[in-house]
């Protein structure tokens, strides 16, 4: 078959690519190598519509952050979570950065910043500011839903669920894709699999991003009623994160000194848990870490002791489920904290683009690459 | 056996300064002891500026380790208070173990002994050698007289403290500059426990530290600066009866001696009480000033 393009990856990046091009009649195949979509980073994260809070260290990032925040929320207004209150707080101790700058940060981004007295919310002498903020958080699984509805109106747009990529070849003016039983060709190719976008350029033979890769475990807590529309994120040093996940009535819970479970330098992700896989998951083929048999144990007896040292005993919360995912940092990013979306393109003719980001609202970066090739 | 363990979070933080010999056997069974008794624990280590191997030889060990290990790194040495205050700060357990030198002349049997003390009441357990040096004992007597807490401080070897101490010290100030006697000021109950011997010496920078702690924990400056102003009521007292006595027995010009006795001696004593006062400005300073109070280069984590 012969398709405009190839998507390889059917997360939040992949499906929007497929519903842009596919709305102006584009044919397009997007082939998953899961069995259904959103079953990865764009599930597996603190669903954060980020506003550039996060990232103290580096303007750049934050202003464009700002930037695609509002783009995002327009668009996708229905699956936001937006009426809860957003507190960020720096830690009085290990931190890098402190109140005073992190207020001078938000007013050099021209982002909503309003002390709250930290004892509000946290045990005196652990935090030395707190800050109203505006941020949201969108419901992973509404966002599937709706992506997939226009899509299914869109009868130019197929989707091949557990269909993982054996070869990808050039032939002449088209990459030529095999996968299962599907052989697909098209002019373009696009790598949006995430933690997977240096096995893809590993079996096409181009260089790979420099990447560490950190398996992340993320926590899915029920809280207390006070908990229920306050999400908080103490930054820097001791990081952690407590905040309502989606529209799910649940909060997420990251801490950054436990949440990574191991982490690997090499270019394709590398871990020794690879080897009690059952062969589902090796080095240049990784597997679903949350579907995979190998998963570690939880952190949650650290990451819970953590969050509890630091929060009043009226802000409670108690397990309920842990998710596991691969994330890949971009090296040159790691001393300024930033996590730019990268959108490379290897070649022209047949078109070869790989994007990899670690934020949702930087989908908007793609529309360049994907509406002038 | 895991649900014959204890539920409650522990955090074991050492101190360590040049400890090459003692560090691996100490955390060794410290390790071993904790596993035996809790699900869940860390074990922190504060490196004050080791220039020995005591730190390789920690990390070589760790690689086994089931639990986590953070290594705090301070920049300079910074002394036994500021360096265990930084590890404090990076604990999470519910209750913390606070070991000022990796050397136990104390059976190890006492680690479990703190805890069961802790669990019928008493936020903070101190272990404490059953014999003091007489420099110790001096200034625990000066303190302990002078002191606004219920509790009588004495030398300890190591310290069980509950989460709720560390948050009600904090709560009265943000800096610790002497943990015990914010500890014993908490208000909260306080146990201590005792075994036969001694503690070896501690690091220098103790003597500034006593000082420093008499004048914030305890009342002496208040009651030395009384002192002084009333020896200085009573000679000024006394120099308007020499001065009666003289009007009245109508001697002539023979003052002269006594006035510049009088004059030197208020002046001395007035000079005393600027010092104290400088003490205590001293100190404000730093409380409002010095927001940094440690500086640590890194942390390391150790953890599988």
């Amino acid at each position: 078959m012969i398709y405009d393009k190839i998507i390889l990856g059917a997360g939040l990046y992949g499906l929007y690519s497929a519903e842009r091009c596919g709305a102006r009649g584009e044919k397009i195949l997007v082939l998953e190598r899961d069995a259904t979509p959103f079953r990865r980073a764009t599930y597996i994260n603190q669903a954060r519509v980020h506003q550039g809070y996060h990232y103290p260290r580096s303007y750049s990032t934050a202003i464009k952050s700002a930037k695609y925040f509002d783009r995002f929320c327009k668009d996708y207004d229905f699956c936001l979570l937006k009426d809860f209150d957003q507190v960020y707080a720096t830690s009085a101790q290990f931190s890098w950065t402190d109140a005073d700058e992190f207020r001078k940060f938000c007013a050099a981004a021209k982002i909503r910043c309003d002390s709250v007295d930290p004892e509000k919310y946290f045990q005196p002498g652990l935090c030395d500011g707190a800050f109203l903020t505006t941020e949201y958080t969108y419901d992973a699984e509404m966002l599937k839903k709706y992506l997939l509805d226009k899509l299914a109106l869109l009868p130019n747009v197929e989707i091949a669920y557990s269909h993982k990529p054996e070869s990808i070849k050039q032939a002449g003016s088209v990459w030529q894709v095999k996968a299962g039983d599907i052989t697909a060709e098209a002019p373009f190719l696009l790598n949006a699999t995430y933690a997977g976008v240096n096995d893809v350029h590993q079996m096409m033979g181009f260089e790979p991003f420099k990447i560490k890769y950190e398996l992340c475990e993320m926590i899915l807590c029920t809280v207390s009623p006070a908990f229920k529309d306050v999400g908080i994120t103490v930054m820097d040093g001791p990081f952690f994160s407590i905040m309502p996940f989606g529209r799910t009535g649940l909060h997420s819970m990251s801490a950054v000194t436990f949440t990574p479970h191991n982490t690997s330098y090499e270019p394709v992700a590398t871990f020794d848990c690879q080897a009690h896989s059952g062969g589902l998951c090796k080095p240049g083929d990784l597997y679903n870490c949350n579907d995979c048999p190998a998963k570690p144990e939880s952190a949650w007896p650290y990451m819970s002791r953590l969050a509890r040292k630091y929060l009043r005993e009226e802000y409670g919360f108690e397990y309920h489920s842990s998710l596991f995912s691969m994330k890949p940092i971009l090296k040159a990013s790691e001393i300024d904290d930033s996590r730019p979306t990268v959108v490379r393109k290897f070649t022209a003719e047949p078109t070869f683009v790989s994007v990899l980001s670690g934020k949702i609202n930087t989908v908007y970066d793609l529309d360049e690459v994907l509406d002038n090739g | 056996m895991a649900e014959h363990k204890e539920k409650n979070f522990i955090s074991a933080v050492v101190y360590l300064n040049n400890a090459q010999d003692a560090v691996v056997p100490f955390f060794r069974t410290l390790n071993e002891r904790l596993d035996a008794r809790f699900e869940q624990y860390e074990l922190i280590a504060v490196d004050d500026r080791c220039t020995d191997d005591t730190v390789g030889l920690l990390k070589e060990w760790a690689k086994d380790l089931k639990k986590p290990l953070t290594i705090i790194h301070m920049s300079l040495y910074q002394g036994v208070e500021i360096a265990m205050n930084a590890g404090l700060d990076c604990s999470i357990g519910d209750y913390v173990y606070e070991f000022d030198c990796p050397q136990a002349p104390w059976p190890w049997q006492m680690v479990d002994d703190a805890y069961d003390t802790a669990m019928k009441g008493s936020d903070i357990v101190s272990v404490c050698p059953d014999t003091q040096r007489v420099s110790s004992k001096l200034f625990y007597k000066v303190f302990n007289a002078n002191s606004r807490s219920a509790y009588q401080l004495r030398t300890d070897a190591f310290r069980l403290v509950s989460r709720r101490a560390i948050n009600r010290v904090h709560a009265v100030s943000a800096r610790l500059p002497y943990r015990k006697a914010a500890y014993a000021a908490s208000g909260l109950k306080m146990s201590d426990l005792l075994f036969k011997g001694t503690v070896s010496k501690q690091n220098e920078g103790r003597f500034g530290l006593a000082i420093d702690s008499l004048a914030l924990y305890t009342d002496a400056g208040y009651k030395a600066s009384l002192g002084l102003t009333g020896a200085m009521l009573v000679l000024a007292l006394a120099e308007l009866m020499y001065t009666l006595a003289v009007y009245l027995g109508g001697a002539p010009i023979e003052g002269w001696t006594t006035t510049m006795f009088v004059l030197t001696a208020g002046f001395a004593g007035l000079f005393a009480l600027f010092a104290i006062a400088l003490k205590y400005l001293c100190l404000i300073l730093e409380f409002t000033f010095k927001r940094q109070t440690n500086l640590i280069e890194g942390i390391e984590k150790i953890q599988k």
